[in-house]
């Protein structure tokens, strides 16, 4: 599996995010590019870049529900199968936010 | 320094479980069983064999239960595919991927309640068209057709 992270600092408050897979698809396709803001807190509707709570990995998915313990993240692809989200995963902790997609 | 710097960071959008494996080998391997045991039903029915032999009843009998088993399995391994492997996005590509699967889901059960070459003939036929589709999704439209038999 491909190493993941940040090419540069992270001090930096606009990120670009190259899109791997197509769980955000339509919304988002693979080998799409998008801007991202670090530092907003985020609310449902938005699409975040977070940790992956199990793997090291960032991933892009769309806040569902917040919850005290987390957010719930889903991926916007119809298919029930087409996202490794909290539904496999679970909770995402506000801490494991990277950035939230700017729209 | 500048706070509007831009750093680039992969963010992975992925589907599936933890698997991912998927190969339209499996069916073809499959459908290849069925294509082979209806020849060799058609064959003996057609040879001087007393079809009232114990030998005989036996042989069509175990002819005509893995034909029925590979049949099946042939079609459990397309519906993996079809409604695990391909996606929403993917119709944008092949519209007439539903209709694909479901006539290749068809000639199965064909394959399986008759001794049909022709039908075995189409759901290799068909096997092959998922074939193509598969590895074009996947990028790689360089896999060849190759068949074991």
């Amino acid at each position: 599996m491909k190493s993941l992270g940040f090419v540069r600092v992270e001090t930096l408050n606009r990120i670009q995010v190259r899109i791997h897979g197509d769980s955000m698809w339509p919304t988002l396709k693979d080998g799409d590019c998008v801007e991202a803001i670090k530092g907003p807190i985020p609310v449902v509707g938005d699409i975040v870049i977070a940790h992956h709570p199990m793997k090291k990995m960032t991933v892009i998915k769309r806040v569902k529900r917040i919850q005290s313990d987390g957010l719930f993240l889903e991926g916007d692809n119809p298919d029930p199968i087409g996202s490794e989200d909290s539904h496999n995963f679970g909770l995402v902790p506000t801490s494991s936010i990277i950035a939230i997609i700017d729209d | 320094m500048s706070n509007e710097k831009q750093v680039i960071i992969d963010a992975h959008a992925h589907c599936d479980g933890p698997c991912g494996v998927y190969d339209p080998a499996s069916a073809r391997i499959a459908g290849e069983a069925v294509q082979s045991m209806t020849k060799k039903m058609l064959e003996l029915a057609a040879s001087d064999a007393d079809c009232n032999s114990a030998a005989y009843i036996n042989t069509m009998s175990r002819y005509a239960a893995i034909k029925e088993e590979e049949a099946q399995k042939c079609k459990n391994e397309l519906l993996v595919l079809w409604t695990d492997f391909f996606k929403p996005q993917h119709l944008e590509s092949i519209p007439d991927l539903h209709n694909t699967f479901w006539q290749a889901a068809k000639l199965c059960s064909a394959c399986k309640v008759e001794v049909s070459s022709d039908h075995a003939q189409e759901l290799m036929d068909a096997i092959e068209n998922i074939h193509n589709m598969f590895w074009n999704v996947k990028g790689r439209s360089e896999i060849s057709w190759i068949r074991a038999s």
